[in-house]
């Protein structure tokens, strides 16, 4: 299914501004977008500077864990 | 000093209120648990919102009743039972009401009790919500450090999981899962949307946390079925990990 650029980044900035921040995954159900997509919305949104980014360590203790971070996104307000 | 019967039916009237306005969280909240939902202070203040505004038109009734009932019925309104239920069901349009809606940035904002009621109800809700989904990450972090080590089992555990779902929720569940797939998912973020659909048809962390190690055991007793579902994890995430 295609989706047009303009329809996604407002399908991810409605939900995040309803909803609040959220990881990827969790735009995946409240947008019922794919996650491709959406991980290009995001990178979108986030180059014109409208969300940032956030990480969320699965453990907090040790220092480098590239895989062990959700990104979490919350809209620059 | 009002009488019993009066006390009695404004104790009714905003147990009403409450019942009916959590209807709305435990259906928008199917796949949490009752504890996860109710106890909570943003839940409790949303209730205390409810019964205030709800007293308040109980008590209002006998001279505003005239906008909640037709006029024939006014005299009704004098028995305390229909008093309690016409303010427990009807609070919220008395709440609802707006003097004057303007427009601020196309979102239309009610100027009378409409704004203060959606006002404190908005932001009570959206911090319930946002709550929510803070106790959803950390139990799923939590799951993800047990299980760092072996992801696909998330993966074996929705596997497991989906026969167990009537058709409906199948399709639905399989459609979310094709959506995480797509465009090749980093792996704590591909376990993660696993795991919220574990927690979509299963009763609260405890329940998620059965099938995984359900499928963790299974998946001991056959080390071909773990080599290829780990295969099919690592083709579907962006890397491999270890």
């Amino acid at each position: 299914m295609e989706y047009s650029r303009k329809e996604v980044l407002t399908k991810v900035l409605f939900s995040l501004k309803q909803q609040g921040k959220q990881s990827i995954a969790e735009l995946v159900f409240s947008t019922r977008l794919p996650y491709g997509v959406i991980q290009e919305a995001i990178k979108t949104l986030e180059e014109k500077g409208l969300v940032r980014v956030e990480k969320m360590r699965a453990n907090p203790h040790l220092e480098e864990e590239p895989v062990d971070s959700l990104d979490i996104i919350e809209l620059n307000e | 000093m009002p009488d019993f019967q009066t006390l009695f039916g404004g104790l009714l009237a905003v147990i009403i209120a409450i019942v009916a306005s959590s209807m709305e969280l435990l259906s928008k909240y199917q796949a949490r648990t009752f504890r996860e939902i109710f106890f909570s202070p943003y839940y409790l203040f949303f209730a205390l919102l409810n019964a205030v505004f709800c007293a308040v038109v109980y008590w209002a009734l006998p001279y505003i009743g005239g906008v909640l009932v037709r006029s024939e019925l006014l005299p009704s309104l004098e028995n305390p039972l229909v008093r309690a239920i016409v303010a427990g069901l009807g609070y919220l349009v008395i709440a609802r009401t707006s003097l004057l809606d303007i427009t601020i940035r196309g979102q239309t904002v009610g100027i009378g009790f409409d704004g203060i009621y959606s006002a404190l109800a908005q932001y009570l809700l959206r911090h319930h919500e946002l709550r929510l989904r803070e106790k959803m990450r950390d139990d799923f972090l939590k799951a993800f450090s047990r299980y760092r080590e072996r992801p696909h089992i998330f993966l074996g555990a929705v596997r497991l999981l989906l026969p167990q779902l009537d058709m409906e929720d199948r399709e639905e569940a399989e459609a979310n899962l094709a959506r995480l797939k797509s465009g090749q998912p980093s792996v704590i973020d591909f376990c993660f949307g696993l795991y919220l659909l574990l927690r979509e048809y299963t009763e609260g962390a405890e329940g998620a946390e059965a099938l995984l190690s359900q499928m963790e055991k299974a998946l001991k007793s056959d080390p071909s079925y773990e080599k290829s579902l780990e295969g099919e994890f690592a083709g579907i995430t962006s890397s491999t990990h270890k």
